[in-house]
């Protein structure tokens, strides 16, 4: 630890860098601030697009095609935009929802080990099936979405 | 004024599990609610259990659940809690109960030692006191002024889910120590408090700082204790 005497008779000291499981825990809590605000945002510009630029009634898989745009044209800049908006989306929420999963199960199970690792294991399992979809849907070829679009 | 107390009972040499006694007594509206458990204690039921010490809000033994919310029952006022002439009274939670209002305090002095709550300094002793800048002093004036009650550990939620976690008291008094520039286990303290135990696990509620019967920002200290961590510096 070092120490600095600052001129307004205050003192700053500095601390080593936590390492290991403590370094974790850290990570997550800013992930949690952070994630929380940034989804905030997120979420009203989902409610705004779809609900007000779009409108509530003309919601439709096609409709959301043509946002994704994958239907045998070229992409453009706009449907990147959308696909890495939903991408940055999908990820904080899945993440947040995870850690905040983790957290609660580790208040009441945390005792318990084989408990907290099962529950644990289910929850991540989840967690890589939803990633998995949204890998699959940032993906989508020009046939699948046109081939949606027509359903 | 005639008020009735309805009090959560539990004798374990007799008792499966807690049950509701009610009492009525009389007493003046500007008593203490602590008053009017002495005269259930001292005129109606010898049997009521409860623990209390100094009766002027210092000692901190007298932390109970009035109405729902930790206070200490030397500084609740009957005409301040009293709703329809009731004052519901129960033990804190969290803790494991010896006997009506008495809980077992072992868990929770437990988690208080953990933090090591005295000053470090390895260094020689000066001739008179160490000496620090009345700027540096008042960094952590707050937090001492913490009685050790429980209350605040009591009314947290997380503390609740998990025994294990410090809790808002011991994170208190180690903001104490690591803010007092005499002290030289600063760091060791918030390696301590980084644990998965230690103070991640406050969810910001607020229970703390509206629980403490000392005015304590606690849930500030606890954030303070965060960003010390979060940015490696202690200022």
């Amino acid at each position: 630890m070092t120490t600095t005497t600052l001129t307004q008779g205050r003192t700053v000291r500095t601390i080593q860098p936590l390492q290991g499981k403590a370094r974790f825990e850290r990570a997550m809590w800013l992930f949690m601030r952070y994630s929380g605000l940034a989804l905030v945002f997120l979420a009203l510009s989902h409610f705004w697009v779809q609900h007000l630029l779009i409108g509530t009634h003309a919601i439709t898989t096609a409709q959301t095609v043509v946002f994704w745009g994958a239907q045998g044209q070229p992409i453009t800049l706009g449907n990147v935009l959308f696909r890495l908006y939903y991408a940055v989306m999908l990820v904080l929420a899945v993440g947040h929802g995870i850690n905040g999963v983790r957290q609660v199960a580790y208040d009441y199970f945390g005792h318990r080990p084989a408990i907290y690792k099962g529950l644990m294991a289910v929850v991540t399992t989840i967690a890589a099936l939803i990633s998995l979809g949204g890998l699959v849907a940032l993906a989508l070829g020009a046939q699948a979405s046109s081939e949606v679009a027509m359903r | 004024m005639k008020v009735t107390l309805k009090i959560k009972r539990f004798n374990p040499e007799v008792d499966k599990k807690p049950h509701w006694e009610s009492y009525t007594v009389d007493v003046e509206p500007t008593d203490r609610v602590l008053d009017a458990l002495h005269e259930v204690k001292w005129s109606i039921d010898g049997t009521l259990a409860l623990r209390r010490s100094c009766a002027h809000g210092i000692c901190g033994s007298d932390a109970m659940r009035i109405n729902g919310r930790n206070m200490l029952a030397c500084k609740a006022l009957v005409k301040d809690v009293a709703k329809d002439g009731v004052i519901t009274v129960e033990p804190i939670l969290g803790l494991p109960v010896v006997k009506d209002l008495i809980v077992d305090m072992a868990p929770f002095f437990a988690h208080y030692r953990a933090i090591m709550p005295y000053l470090v300094n390895n260094d020689p002793p000066p001739e008179r006191e160490r000496l620090q800048s009345p700027e540096d002093r008042a960094r952590y004036d707050d937090t001492t002024k913490c009685i050790l009650c429980a209350c605040c550990t009591t009314s947290c939620p997380s503390f609740w889910a998990r025994g294990e976690y410090v809790g808002p008291a011991a994170i208190v008094q180690a903001h104490r120590f690591i803010f007092d520039s005499r002290d030289q286990a600063a760091e060791e303290r918030l390696r301590i408090l980084s644990e998965p135990d230690g103070v991640w696990r406050c969810r910001t509620v607020f229970n703390c700082t509206e629980a403490c019967p000392r005015g304590i920002q606690v849930t500030k200290a606890i954030g303070e204790v965060k960003e010390a961590l979060r940015t490696g510096v202690i200022r």
